[in-house]
């Protein structure tokens, strides 16, 4: 037997497996992960692509990890007895609302959420501080033992009567989404409170490469129609969200997926998938 | 020698390459695809044959005199006898339209009527038949009539679209006449033909179309003592199905790699796995309901044969777990949505012999598989089963006449308009001859603590199906009919 001819068609034959089986792989890829195409793509380019769009970027900086762990998450459950005795003393109690003095609190979603509403007339049209508000704010929420270390004011706005506070929930500095506390404050009293809180409850060793800001932008802009009016994108953060199956799921606890959240200067917020 | 070992080399090394590509692809077929639903349990996946089969067994004695069958055994022998005359007929049988008048008198003869729950045509005929049938002649049927009297023959027959066939075929004997015997030996509830009941053509002009259609119902004369309201419970209720067992389900869903595959808990109780960023959802509900969804389907419009997509739905469903013995299908929808081609099976299963359906807005299947392009992307499965007999007091059936004398006015709603100067009388019997459906179905009632099999009347009049209750009569509710009903 002539080995080496045999090994000559053993050869040829393996390469042209070798191509066949290549040629499926890449086809495969560059169906099924279009994303690949936009690794190529610079930042600079992806806002000249935008901006052909009608959509500018106007924002400083993004903070990226290349890698984020898995996360799970549950919301926390307020305890509307103790709740209830610390902000109303004494009160009344009718079916999850409690009501005392010129306050009424309601727990829902097996209370997972808290809202607290004033209801006397006595408030004033006079301006609050901003900054005394946040001083008001940061005593209301230690004296219900809800301050965490791991927030982040995101939103400080008047309207020229009352002060809006919102804090967002972050885990190692990123935002945790719908998670939140929101504080009105008018006269220098707190006028409405409501709270909805993830607690990071297992942080997985797996990690998940996360695809950079400009592959992020650049799939925005493959979602994005043209737009009429012009877009300013003001801010491109990183982050974890919960949620986002077909049952609309009313979430107690989950493993959260990394997004990237872009924000617009008309206060539009678009997600886009951070996992790749 | 040394170009010798060069080459041995180069072979190892694309063979390698070789494994690692074709291990590569295998595991990318692997995951996330929904041909991994079947991989356990093939073996219990029923086959087609067995999950086509009637809704309503009737026997017929002759002379307009028929009963109810509700005996499962029963009627799944007067089933495998059917199909065995179906078998028989596709050597040699030769299929021709008959008029209504001789479908009319096939129905009253002696034999047995098959009410299918859907409308069949050619191609399920020709998959009882287990064979290619090109008779022409066959356009829809959903009431098989099977006469003891006229051995070689059977037919095929759609009221409401006036259409009726006779199969005439070489046959020595049927082994139907000796089931036919059997029931009516034994003691039996008595039921008569709308007509026979009301003498609707004594009112009606037969020979105008406008007036008068020709109707196969058949109505118990007297109350039916059967049946009692039963405790359910379901097989994949709150705390009953193990982690283990809903990360198999997961695994079946989305593929044995679930590392890229999230569980989130409802509020309720209720256990979601989600694939990637929702491309592909399992939810194993607090009440036992199991739904998968998928989104974005392939674009390319492809519309599975009816066989191959009712073996793939069948397929799916038992990689959720077990299926009821008494699966079959009972709807079946073909059409165009934004997203392509959709084929929806529904399936059902019986509780003492009668369907067990959901009331969800609409009367609705427990367990129902959607292909859109030819990829299942909607599966929901609920699993009841009975958990005794639930007895009170007061559970004396009402008799039918006087359900439908105590509810007429409701029917009216759904009813044909009046035309001008039409007495009540007459509008009355125009009503009763335009019912297209009579069933006893159990429907399920979680209303309470526990969940309830009720039974119930169905009664399918217009565009509506009329609930009522079997004990008392009363009006449960009226749903619309999904797909415009047989």
């Amino acid at each position: 037997m002539d080995w080496s001819k045999t090994k000559n068609i053993l050869i040829i034959g393996l390469i042209l497996t070798n191509l066949v089986l290549g040629f499926y792989i890449y086809k495969s890829e560059s169906l099924f992960n279009r994303n690949r195409i936009a690794e190529k793509v610079s930042v600079q380019e992806v806002i000249d692509i935008l901006e052909k769009k009608n959509v500018y970027i106007n924002m400083e900086s993004v903070k990226y990890f290349s890698r984020l762990n898995d996360i799970e998450a549950t919301y926390e459950q307020h305890d509307p007895e103790v709740v209830a005795k610390k902000i109303l003393g004494s009160f009344e109690k009718v079916g999850n609302t409690y009501i005392g003095g010129k306050y009424r609190i309601e727990f829902g979603h097996d209370n997972i959420e808290m809202n607290m509403v004033y209801t006397g007339k006595d408030l004033v049209t006079k301006n609050t501080n901003i900054e005394e508000a946040k001083v008001i704010a940061d005593n209301f929420i230690k004296m219900l033992d809800y301050y965490d270390k791991n927030m982040k004011l995101t939103e400080s706005s008047t309207d020229g009567k009352s002060v809006t506070l919102v804090y967002q929930k972050t885990y190692k500095d990123l935002f945790l989404e719908d998670s939140y506390m929101k504080i009105v404050i008018n006269n220098r009293n707190v006028v409405n409170f409501s709270r909805k809180w993830l607690v990071v409850t297992t942080t997985y060793d797996s990690t998940r490469n996360v695809v950079p800001p400009s592959k992020a932008l650049f799939t925005f802009f493959d979602q994005l129609g043209y737009r009429e009016k012009p877009m300013v994108i003001t801010s491109v953060e990183l982050g974890y969200r919960l949620g986002g199956d077909q049952f609309k799921t009313d979430v107690r606890s989950g493993d959260a997926l990394p997004y990237w959240r872009i924000g617009t200067k008309s206060g539009e917020v678009f997600y886009i998938e951070a996992a790749q | 020698m040394k170009l010798e070992s060069v080459k041995t080399a180069i072979i190892a090394v694309l063979f390698a390459t070789c494994l690692i590509m074709s291990g590569r692809i295998m595991m990318d077929l692997s995951s996330g695809n929904e041909n991994n639903l079947n991989t356990k349990a093939l073996s219990s996946v029923p086959g087609n044959v067995d999950v086509i089969c009637p809704q309503d067994y009737v026997v017929s004695f002759g002379g307009g005199l028929h009963t109810g069958v509700f005996d499962e055994a029963l009627q799944r022998q007067i089933w495998v006898d059917s199909v065995k005359l179906i078998r028989n007929a596709s050597e040699t049988g030769i299929y021709e339209p008959v008029t209504a008048g001789v479908w009319t008198t096939a129905v009253n003869n002696r034999g047995v009527l098959l009410r299918m729950p859907f409308d069949c045509d050619e191609e399920m005929l020709a998959l009882l038949a287990e064979k290619e049938l090109k008779s022409g002649a066959v356009e829809s049927f959903n009431v098989i009539v099977m006469p003891t009297s006229e051995p070689g023959q059977f037919y095929l027959g759609n009221v409401s679209k006036g259409q009726y066939v006779r199969c005439t075929f070489r046959s020595e004997g049927t082994p139907l006449s000796e089931i036919v015997d059997q029931v009516e030996n034994q003691p039996y509830a008595e039921f008569r033909s709308l007509e026979a009941v009301y003498s609707i053509k004594s009112i009606l002009n037969p020979q105008n179309a406008d007036n008068f259609a020709e109707n196969d119902n058949v109505i118990p004369t007297l109350p039916l003592q059967n049946f009692r309201k039963l405790s359910l419970k379901n097989d994949a209720a709150s705390g009953s199905v193990s982690a283990e067992d809903m990360r198999r389900m997961a695994a079946n869903a989305f593929g044995s790699d679930l590392s890229f595959v999230k569980k989130i808990s409802d509020v309720d109780g209720s256990v979601v796995y989600v694939y990637g960023y929702g491309e592909k959802s399992l939810k194993i509900g607090i009440d036992g309901r199991i739904e998968y969804k998928k989104s974005k389907p392939g674009s390319e419009k492809n519309r599975l044969a009816f066989a191959e997509a009712l073996h793939r739905s069948l397929s799916a469903l038992v990689a959720y777990g077990k299926l009821p013995e008494n699966i079959y299908v009972v709807s079946y929808r073909d059409g165009i949505s934004d997203q392509g081609v959709t084929q929806t099976f529904g399936f059902a299963y019986r509780m003492k012999g009668i369907p067990f359906i959901l009331k969800q807005g609409s009367l609705q299947p427990p367990i129902e598989v959607t292909f859109t392009n030819g990829e299942i992307t909607n599966l929901t499965k609920n699993m009841w089963h009975e958990n005794g007999e639930i007895h009170s007091i007061e559970q004396e059936a009402t008799p039918f006449v006087d359900m439908l004398d105590k509810n007429f006015k409701t029917l009216q709603k759904a009813g044909p308009a009046r035309t001008a100067g039409e007495t009540d009388s007459h509008y009355a019997y125009r009503l009763l001859n335009g019912i297209k459906r009579i069933e006893l179905v159990y429907t399920l009632n979680t209303g309470g603590d526990v969940a309830i099999g009720e039974p119930v009347w169905r009664i399918d009049v217009g565009a509506r199906s009329f609930l009522l209750d079997y004990f008392d009569g009363s009006m449960i509710e009226n749903l619309p009919i999904e797909g415009g009903g047989r």
